[in-house]
């Protein structure tokens, strides 16, 4: 009787196992594991194509150098990533400004801009390839033809198929800045602006001096997260333009998609995602020290 | 205008009230001229696949190209419903939606309590760890997935998209809900206790009806996340019988320039439940979010 109270209590003791044990295991086995046998693939020279595998050291990461595609790729890669968040960052600061201000009707604007974050990033992809169809039927052409401009061909144009690329997932990502920025704004405190325009400070100054630096945590965080989303995604390149024409809007996300299941080259395909994964977890290194810094983390 | 609070509530005439307004309107002119670039921005696309959808198809095909419908039909929807697999697309998304919405709320919710309402060794690791999984995306674990379905039997299955999503979502739940439960006070819960009852049952029937407006906004989050989903399933689950809506679209009719006028219409179709759920949802999930990020 003694015995079977002691392990009551002790049973009592450990209850959060039972609550916090179906969520550990799973996301442990299905998103860390997956990770470290990713990694462990990247060391082998499994292929799709073939039945058996062995260790092989570091060759892919060696072929992954001497890649010829990989200037192109990287260069890509860094192209995408830093247009969409400059683009979504500053567009997502002036629209977040523009709705904060207290006017009749906000509330609308505010719900619209957001939608275009919860359309399914097929349907974008579907929607910007129609839109900028290269031949008379793509509706820009036609509005640029009202400016008197000329036809572009977009997608069989490297510079132009990019360009699309970049606006579409812009797009699609302004709203979360949005967010963002909006929250942001709401924590300031409005008696510094009462303050600041009794010193006779200008709009452009209080946007400067009070505005900004109160935004920059939100700003940096917003950064991390527009980097990570961009970095990681395959949606929209792969649908828009499925990295070309030739290579010219390949980036390294998709050269995991492309390697892994049209080359079949599983452990090549590991080797560039273990790349981005160190790049992501640099990213989550940086994005710790942030929330730490706001005291948003239990240490 | 902070020196006329309370114009709008007192009953004012009619005439009044339209010069307020349009005083109001007149003041922030530069703002609307922004606000109505914004709203062009946004809905001239969704608004030209949404005309587009009530085009005829040889209407579609004609050139100057036409902005609004010049006679409406409701023909492509009716073709793309006999003729395309997209029903069948539909379904298995909404399936594979549904039961990626139960399991990560009931897991991710009951995993939140145990965080919130128990001290335990290492209990803020996990939680980070958590946090920390949560930045690895499917794109980085893709050939791992396949490799792992493909080893337990579930390639080509909805059940192995259902266990991804769910792995996916359940840390930012835990995150989201615990953060709702923190609120909550623990006398709550040790009243309860006194009177008699299980801790599943203070769980149950006390802390999780208190928390509707969190359940809400992460099950929204999650049903937008599970509905939209592109490369896991492409990868996944890309035969005809269990392929969702995405892959349904890009390799079955996406793809064909020649099939515009079933891309708008089943574009709409697809887009449909996630847009009315945002509009059921967005009151509480922009404050929500944005009470999230001030926290």
């Amino acid at each position: 009787m003694a015995q079977r109270s002691t392990f009551a209590a002790t049973l009592s003791r450990h209850q959060y196992l039972f609550f916090i044990m179906p969520a550990v295991v799973l996301v442990l086995g299905l998103t860390a594991y997956p990770a470290l046998y990713g990694v462990l693939v990247s060391f082998t020279n499994l292929n799709f194509g073939y039945a058996t595998s062995k260790f092989v050291g570091f060759d892919n990461y060696v072929r992954l150098a001497t890649w010829p595609a990989l200037p192109q790729v990287l260069f890509n890669t860094a192209v995408f990533v830093t247009s969409v968040v400059a683009l979504q960052l500053s567009i997502g600061l002036l629209a977040a400004l523009l709705l904060n201000r207290a006017v009749f009707g906000r509330g609308l604007v505010r719900s619209i801009a957001i939608l275009p974050w919860v359309i399914p990033g097929i349907i974008i992809a579907l929607m910007f390839q129609q839109f900028f169809s290269g031949s008379r039927l793509g509706i820009m052409n036609t509005v640029f033809s009202v400016f008197g401009l000329e036809s572009r061909t977009w997608f069989s144009n490297p510079t132009e198929s990019m360009l699309v690329l970049i606006l579409a997932v812009v797009w699609r990502g302004v709203p979360l800045s949005i967010i963002l920025q909006l929250g942001g704004l709401q924590t300031i405190n409005k008696e510094l602006y009462e303050a600041a325009s009794i010193d006779g400070a200008s709009r452009w100054q209080m946007l400067r001096f009070i505005t900004i630096p109160s935004l920059r945590p939100i700003l940096l965080i917003n950064v991390i997260m527009a980097t990570s989303g961009t970095l990681n995604h395959v949606d929209i390149p792969l649908a828009l333009t499925g990295g070309g024409p030739g290579r010219s809007t390949e980036v390294l996300a998709l050269s995991i998609y492309k390697q892994g299941f049209e080359v079949l080259d599983a452990s090549y395909a590991s080797t560039i995602a273990t790349v981005i994964l160190l790049l992501n977890l640099l990213l989550t290194i940086v994005y710790l020290r942030v929330l730490r810094a706001r005291d948003e983390l239990p240490s | 205008m902070s020196f006329l609070p309370n114009v709008a509530e007192r009953p004012a005439p009619a005439a009044v009230r339209t010069e307020h307004l349009r005083r109001r309107i007149g003041e922030h002119a530069g703002t609307y001229t922004l606000y109505a670039a914004l709203l062009l921005i946004v809905l001239f696309p969704l608004s030209w696949v949404i005309l587009g959808s009530f085009k005829n198809p040889s209407e579609i095909f004609a050139y100057p190209t036409t902005f609004f419908p010049r006679d409406f039909t409701l023909s492509n929807y009716a073709d793309v419903i006999r003729r395309t697999a997209l029903p069948t697309y539909l379904i298995n998304t909404a399936i594979v939606t549904a039961f990626t919405l139960v399991f990560t709320l009931v897991i991710g919710t009951i995993a939140a309590y145990g965080f919130s309402r128990w001290n335990f060794p290492f209990k803020n690791t996990i939680l980070v760890t958590l946090l920390i999984l949560q930045l690895i995306p499917s794109t980085v674990n893709i050939i791992p997935y396949y490799l792992m379905m493909n080893w337990f039997g579930l390639l080509n299955t909805r059940t192995a998209l259902v266990l991804i999503y769910t792995a996916t979502h359940v840390p930012f739940t835990i995150w989201i809900m615990k953060g709702y439960f923190d609120t909550l006070p623990r006398s709550l819960d040790e009243a309860a206790v006194i009177d008699g009852c299980s801790m599943f049952r203070v769980f149950w029937s006390i802390i999780l009806p208190l928390s509707l407006p969190g359940l809400s906004a992460a099950g929204f989050l999650v049903f937008i996340g599970a509905w939209s989903e592109f490369l896991v399933p492409l990868v996944i689950a890309n035969s005809r019988d269990v392929a969702v809506m995405s892959v349904g679209l890009y390799s079955f009719f996406g793809m064909d320039a020649t099939a515009y006028h079933y891309a708008f219409a089943a574009s709409v179709m697809s887009t449909a439940p996630v847009v009315i759920a945002y509009l059921f949802a967005q009151r509480y999930l922009i404050s929500g979010l944005a009470s999230g990020t001030d926290k």
